[in-house]
């Protein structure tokens, strides 16, 4: 990211619209921005802050308090009700692209003389590229967590005089925090937990889905269908044994008509064989005659309602009230011509109107008199078709009676012959009787037999059918198995792949740092490298400065060498991590001694990429100035007008 | 070298799927690095539900890792 332009509009003790052009030049990439205490140094501090990140991110806090940000100037000229807007518009440079964020807090004047904002504020980014339209961009908060993210800013854009954390002896859990997320540490580390998280939960579906269901359904599939198949096959025998067993009892009825002592028992068992079964079909067909009537009869359920609703209408017809004398329809156009048809006038308020208002309302609508008529003769023959079912239906149940039993005495003289046949002295008869009998008996069974495997078989087709249409469905998942199990794949092995490299890339990041912090803080310390031997970064963060004895030294550190100290660590961050951020500091050299803000200004243009300092007069000058000098491309003054209490931004001219 | 192009050298090895993936998931970790715990699982899901279906990935205007 490289600051390139900020225009702040109303913005705290900023009145009406100021503007500043940061300096990008390589050769000259400082800006100095002077103000006395008081001037407006941090207000712009802040104006650039809440620009990019709001009040704030997450739990992240930004700033205090958004509503001190409206200028008091423009609410003073202001009358209530007036719109209001505070604004500041940041243009900058990412990766080749020239990118303006803006954020708006808008509202108006309340009667008490305060700002009433609306609900929050307004932010858009937008991204302009070379020969192409500006792009709106949908995710900005993403997009500026992309470029620099709220939590790292810290450590890019800082008040110098509170920097000197990360030299503090209990500071290792911090300098452990700003390595982590400026050297995408934290990143690598939450990418490793979610891929984790998300192979746990491919793992649970999987094993959930690839239960071995659809080999057992495809197993069970094959046992149905062998079981039906075995049915089949054993129905088809006992329908041959019944063919055969009956082919064999009409042989054996031949012979028994052949013979002469049976002659005549076996065709009276013949012409009663046959009258029972046109008894036995005529109860069957009567038997589904029942059922039907028997259903068609559940309005007898209604009856009682229909008894009393005709009642009522009995009622009001012997009352007179239907049909009634007088159609409303009638009285009605009566009443709207103001005229009786014997001639005389019905005025509002006279008997005549009153009478007539009486008629009116003891007649019925035209429609509903007619509905009241359609409904007696609707329901006069309910009764009648009731009794007409109750009556076939007893008819019926009668016949079926009757059946019964004329089928019993049949059967008893069907048994009648079948004992005097088997008990006959001529052992032929008796011999063919007690064939016939086992041919009989034959055909019951397997009769029996058919009716359990029919049963069985409707049941197994309707298990063989939903085992089929449980495959299907089985099948199905298991192609969402496949790529189930290549997600798994890849989640697990990506979470390795962070594992393997992590501790590698965060060594290698420390050592680096380590290195290159050393490198700044002896250019930067004045004691220089005499003094300070080494710097070190300890495996568990701890950053140490040993002396020119061995010993650590940062307990004896003063204030300002502690500052430097934490300067050359960020700057030593920034580098190793090659962000192209700037480095924006407020009263930087404050604290400082003349010594430190000499080198300081001598080497920081060639550690930064971008260099914002907010300074005070006395913070800049003599040596110090003149090391910058030929570093500065852009110089502006906080002027503050006693007057109006608001601050106006001036350039200065470059030297 | 850059921070960037170092840790692109790290998974070099590493099958073309497996860095896809994680290219995509420190995108996306990079984008939501303000918020102290995320929630990111449809997000990580379609990452690698995309990879393992071969789909390229849906087009967004935040691309830091190219």
């Amino acid at each position: 990211m490289m600051l390139d332009r900020i225009v702040l509009e109303n913005f705290r003790q900023y009145f009406g619209r100021n503007k500043i052009e940061f300096a990008r030049d390589p050769q000259r990439r400082v800006t100095v921005i002077h103000g006395v205490n008081g001037a407006g140094k941090t207000s712009l501090f802040i104006a650039l802050n809440w620009c990019l990140y709001g009040k704030s991110v997450d739990n992240v806090k930004i700033i205090d308090n958004v509503g001190e940000l409206m200028s008091k100037e423009a609410l003073s000229r202001s009358v209530v009700g007036d719109r209001l807007i505070a604004s500041v518009e940041l243009s900058f440079f990412h990766d080749g692209d020239r990118f303006i964020a803006r954020r708006a807090l808008r509202g108006s004047k309340h009667t008490d003389g305060s700002f009433l904002s609306d609900n929050g504020d307004f932010f858009t980014l937008m991204r302009a590229r070379p020969n192409a339209s500006p792009e709106t961009i949908n995710n900005p908060l993403g997009m500026i967590n992309a470029i620099l993210p709220s939590n790292v800013r810290t450590y890019f854009l800082f008040d110098g005089e509170k920097i000197d954390n990360f030299a503090k002896p209990e500071a290792a859990k911090e300098v452990k925090e700003a390595i982590k997320l400026v050297l995408k540490l934290e990143v690598l580390e939450r990418a490793r937990r979610h891929l984790e998280a998300a192979a746990d939960e491919y793992r649970r579906e999987l094993k959930r889905m690839s239960s071995g269901e659809s080999q057992t359904l495809l197993e069970r599939e094959e046992q149905t269908r062998a079981e039906l198949d075995r049915d089949e096959k054993r129905k088809g025998e006992l329908l041959a044994e019944i063919s055969s067993a009956r082919r064999k009892i009409v042989d054996i009825d031949a012979q028994l008509r052949t013979t002469k002592d049976a002659r005549e028992l076996q065709e009276k068992r013949s012409s009663r064989e046959q009258a029972q079964r046109e008894f036995q079909q005529e109860r069957e067909t009567l038997v589904g005659q029942i059922r039907e009537l028997a259903i068609g009869a559940h309005f007898a359920i209604a009856q009682p309602a229909v008894d009393r609703a005709l009642e009522i209408l009995d009622q009001k017809r012997e009352r007179g009230e239907i049909p009634s004398n007088i159609r409303q329809q009638f009285v009605q156009d009566l009443l709207a011509q103001n005229r009786c048809i014997c001639g005389r006038p019905l005025h509002d308020g006279t008997l005549e109107h009153q009478s007539i208002q009486g008629l009116l309302r003891n007649s019925l609508p035209g429609s509903l008199e007619n509905d009241v008529l359609d409904t007696t003769a609707a329901l006069r023959p309910f009764q009648e078709r009731l009794d007409r079912r109750c009556s076939d239906l007893n008819l019926a149940m009668r016949r079926r009676a009757e059946l019964t039993d004329a089928i019993k005495k049949l059967d008893a003289e069907l048994s009648d012959i079948q004992i005097q046949l088997k008990g006959s002295k001529i052992e032929e008869i008796s011999g063919l009787e007690k064939q016939r009998s086992e041919f009989l008996a034959n055909i019951d069974s397997a009769n029996l037999e058919i009716g359990g495997i029919d049963e069985r078989m409707k049941k197994l087709s309707k298990e063989f059918d939903e085992l089929r249409k449980q495959r299907e469905k089985v099948l199905k998942e298991e192609k969402r198995v496949q790529v189930l199990s290549k997600k798994l794949s890849l989640a697990e092995q990506s979470a390795d792949a962070i594992g393997e490299i992590y501790h590698t890339f965060a060594n290698e990041m420390r050592l680096k740092i380590e290195a290159k912090t050393k490198e700044i803080f002896h250019r930067l310390a004045w004691k220089g490298e005499d003094h300070f031997s080494d710097i070190r970064l300890s495996s568990d963060y701890n950053l140490e400065v040993i002396d020119k004895y061995g010993r650590p030294a940062r307990p004896e550190l003063s204030a300002g060498e502690r500052q430097v100290l934490s300067l050359s660590f960020i700057t030593a961050m920034a580098q190793v991590s090659d962000e192209e951020a700037p480095l924006v500091m407020d009263t930087p050299f404050g604290r400082l001694s003349s010594q430190h803000r000499n080198t300081i200004t001598e080497h920081l243009p060639n550690l930064a990429s971008q260099l914002i300092l907010f300074v005070t007069d006395e913070e800049l000058r003599d040596q110090a100035r003149k090391n910058l000098e030929t570093r500065i491309g852009g110089e502006y003054r906080l002027q503050f007008d006693r007057q109006t209490s608001c601050t106006s931004i001036e350039e200065e001219k470059v030297l | 070298m850059l921070l960037k192009d170092r840790l692109r050298q790290m998974f070099v090895s590493y099958d073309p799927d497996i860095q896809r993936v994680l290219s995509e998931m420190l995108d996306l970790e990079q984008q939501n690095i303000s918020y102290e715990r995320p929630r990111l699982k449809e997000q990580v899901n379609d990452i690698i539900t995309n990879v393992a279906e071969n789909k390229q990935p849906k087009s967004g205007n935040v691309r830091i890792s190219e």
